[in-house]
């Protein structure tokens, strides 16, 4: 009788592990199959891509499609593009961020109400809703109107157009308000309202102001909220298309993979390789693990920081 | 007496000087001379490739090619005709030398931006062309390439930013994508010249105003039109269908038993890709899911011709298995002879069909006729038409180029598509009367239902349209009111 328990007890964690094991890597498989799918295509040639026999082991590594990928996307000045205008733009927004987040938290402000309504609506309206009002904006940058008023004044515009600038991009995240700005914000409202005020106060006593006590107290605190919104800042600036083709000419490599076409792919390699056998498919997915790996090799070195600070704030998502 | 002399002699002296200066001051450029253009004409494009592909080598053109000729046909619900090539005028109308001749002098040293989701070598050698146009005219050309996905909302932004471009690609004459142009009289030019392309203009008016152009038989316009593989036609003994074309018995009768033939021959289940269902649903003069009047949008899911067709062509798909969807490497292989398609595929710088381009097997005629079928309706798979934009700063620079830059004389027809019989094809569909265009597909309008529509029988296309009425429905009102602001 004890045996057959026993024995139904094992029979039965095996039937549970089993199942569990298979639903993982069922699910795991299905995350990870575009990634698979991107990584063989990427080193596939031409008649292997098309030879019906070949599946997901090519007969041979051809390196050719990454090599063309660097001529098609023009990789290196995209990714130049990219760190000028996106990843510095993430670094301003994440301090930034963290300085406004710190204010409203702690301080008591006239109309906070209305700057955590703003807050709430920042996150809430998609960018593409306000697009053409920033265009316009940006396009005639001004500051309360007195730039405007200067110029009917004088007789010339001297409202600066900010449109096909780094400036874009590095203005908004200066002053917190750029990609998912008021997220971040949110985020960091948060954890620090999470974070004794005991800290701060030991200090005031010590005699330091309210700048100091957020750069040697408050900032060393802030790791794991700290962690999550770097990385979310960075990630979502590198993959940003839409704001890049928007404001600017020069392409990205979010942008250029975007608006990849067989007849940019003509251009940059000519017709004669193109012809000979390298196909869209091969392009793009290698454009796309090109795209990837920067952003792979970053959170190998960040996941262990990622994961803590994920379970510490509770941030999902 | 000497001084009376002297006094004269100096009158005499100082007038003619002046007459002298006032003959000189204010004279005007002379116009452009007709001689400079013809001088120069032949050298546009032409370069070293004449009849040569990329490589040097000869291009294969079809036995049967017999360029400039008319088509015979005894079937007079074909409605063929094939008007000769003219040297000068092969738009009808003004050339497009008289034209740039009559440009008035003030645009000379002026700007004009285009704005395009093409980049200018999708047009062959596009750069070329710009860099002849300022040279005979001194107007600059900037050629501004925007991504196709933010596109509309790129130009409406510039609209509203004082910073428009002076004229724009558009391929659909949606009311919604009109908001940011402005009519055609804003150019103060002429379109009613034969060499224009009245049909797109009518597509493109509201209210009597007009908001888009382009020239007849420019070979940058996209006109559906069947693609077959020689190869294959001949290994299984088919019709010529270049040759049953030529002598006006390339019906769509036909066209479906040729493809039974070599379904029976080869084993293969299918017959023809198709890159989307409408191409053979314009045939029979119907286009998507929705139409416009000239005055409103207006649904065509009531209409039980638009019903009947749309079962048809999906029994093609699913029940009769003659079309397969897309299927470009089936076609490229030689997996079947025909493919449905539109004049683009037949660029040479179209990417697609690689292997039959590089054997020289890729050959194409117009869609067939329907027979019985008084009207030859001539599918329009989308338009290569320009708009003047609002804000515009040089609008009336921008015909002088378009009639400059659209005119098929000034490209290389042997490099810019991959055969002569293609350019035969191409010219004389762009010559037909009753062009067709699909506003928008299913896929645009609803792109869970695109697939779904490739799935059903016959008699279940009904519920399926009808379960999509209200899509329908709300897209023609939306058409209709961006329709009024227009207005």
């Amino acid at each position: 009788m004890k045996a057959k328990s026993i024995l139904k007890g094992f029979g039965g964690k095996l039937i549970t592990n089993f199942i569990r094991y298979l639903f993982f890597i069922s699910l795991g498989f299905i995350l990870i199959y575009p990634f698979l799918y991107i990584v063989v295509n990427a080193f596939k040639s031409f008649s292997d891509t098309y030879d019906v026999t070949v599946n997901w082991v090519p007969k041979s590594i051809y390196l050719g499609n990454i090599v063309s990928a660097f001529k098609v996307f023009d990789v290196v000045n995209s990714f130049i593009n990219t760190i000028v205008y996106e990843i510095i733009s993430a670094l301003m927004q994440f301090c930034s961020c963290m300085v406004a987040a710190y204010g409203l938290s702690r301080f008591k402000l006239k109309g906070k109400s209305i700057m955590m309504a703003l807050l709430i609506l920042n996150i809430l309206v998609p960018t593409m809703m306000i697009i053409t009002p920033s265009y316009v904006n940006f396009s005639r940058m001004d500051f309360f109107g007195i730039l405007g008023l200067i110029s009917k004044v004088v007789g010339t515009d001297i409202r600066p157009n900010l449109i096909g600038t780094p400036l874009v991009f590095h203005l908004p995240s200066l002053l917190a308000v750029g990609l998912k700005g008021g997220l971040f914000i949110y985020i960091f409202m948060q954890f620090f309202k999470g974070l004794p005020r005991e800290l701060e106060e030991a200090a005031w006593i010590d005699g330091a102001g309210p700048w100091k006590t957020f750069l040697r107290i408050v900032i060393p605190s802030s790791g794991a909220a700290s962690v999550t919104v770097l990385l979310f800042s960075i990630v979502w600036h590198w993959n940003d298309y839409y704001l890049a083709q928007m404001y600017m000419e020069d392409k990205t490599l979010a942008s250029s993979l975007n608006s990849y076409s067989a007849v940019l792919a003509i251009s940059k390699l000519g017709l004669d390789t193109t012809m000979a056998g390298v196909s869209s498919i091969q392009l793009v997915t290698a454009g796309c693990l090109i795209f990837v790996l920067p952003l792979l090799i970053f959170y190998l070195f960040m996941q262990k920081k990622f994961i803590n600070s994920i379970a510490t704030s509770g941030i999902v998502g | 007496m000497k001084n009376t002399i002297k006094s004269i002699l100096s009158t005499f002296l100082a007038l003619a000087l002046i007459f002298t200066v006032a003959g000189c001051g204010g004279t005007e450029e002379p116009a452009i001379n007709d001689d400079d253009f013809f001088a120069d004409t032949e050298n546009v494009l032409s370069g070293s490739n004449e009849g040569n592909d990329s490589t040097g080598n000869q291009i294969q053109g079809d036995s049967q090619t017999q360029t400039g000729s008319n088509v015979q046909s005894d079937n007079s619900s074909n409605n063929q005709t094939s008007k000769p090539s003219n040297t000068g005028s092969t738009t009808g109308g003004k050339s497009w030398i008289k034209v740039l001749s009559s440009m008035p002098k003030k645009l000379r040293g002026t700007t004009i931006e285009m704005y395009n989701w093409n980049p200018p070598n999708e047009y062959g050698n596009a750069s070329a062309l710009m860099e002849k146009f300022t040279k005979e005219t001194g107007i600059k050309v900037k050629w501004t390439t925007a991504d196709f996905n933010t596109y509309q909302t790129k130009l409406a932004s510039r609209v509203a930013s004082d910073d428009a471009p002076d004229f724009a690609r558009t391929n659909r004459p949606l009311a919604y994508n009109m908001m940011s142009f402005q009519p055609l009289s804003a150019a103060k030019y002429d379109f009613t010249d034969a060499a224009w392309d009245q049909t797109l203009m009518k597509d493109y008016s509201v209210n009597g105003k007009v908001y888009a152009t382009s020239l007849n038989n420019t070979y940058i316009s996209s006109w559906a039109m069947m693609f077959y593989n020689k190869a294959v036609i001949d290994k299984y003994d088919l019709e010529n269908p270049y040759q049953l074309w030529k002598k006006g018995k390339w019906t769509y009768n036909k066209f479906m038993s040729m493809c039974e033939e070599f379904k029976k021959a080869s084993g293969k289940e299918y017959a023809a890709g198709s890159i989307q269902y409408s191409g053979i649903a314009q045939i029979f003069g119907i286009g998507g899911p929705y139409s416009y009047n000239g005055k409103k949008y207006y649904s065509m899911l009531d209409d039980s011709k638009f019903l009947k067709v749309t079962q048809d062509v999906v029994d093609l798909y699913n029940t009769d298995k003659t079309l397969l969807h897309y299927a470009v490497n089936e076609f490229d292989n030689g997996e079947m002879p025909f493919w449905i398609g539109s004049s683009i595929y037949a660029r040479r710088m179209n990417s697609y069909f690689k292997n039959l381009k590089g054997a020289g097997t890729l050959y194409c005629v117009p869609m067939p006729s329907v027979d019985g079928q008084k009207t030859y309706y001539q599918g329009v798979d989308e338009y290569e038409a320009y708009a003047l934009i609002k804000g515009a700063k040089n609008p009336e620079a921008v015909p002088y180029f378009l009639r400059y830059f659209l005119d098929p004389e000034n490209y290389d027809s042997s490099s810019f598509f991959v055969n002569s019989q293609a350019v035969e094809v191409h010219k004389w569909c762009a010559e037909q009367k009753n062009k067709l265009l699909v506003f928008e597909y299913w896929d645009k309008l609803n792109p869970t239902s695109f697939d779904a529509i490739r799935d059903l029988k016959g008699n279940q296309v009904k519920s399926f349209v009808d379960s999509n009425e209200n899509v329908i429905n709300q897209r023609v009102k939306e058409l209709n009111d961006a329709l009024k602001k227009l207005s």
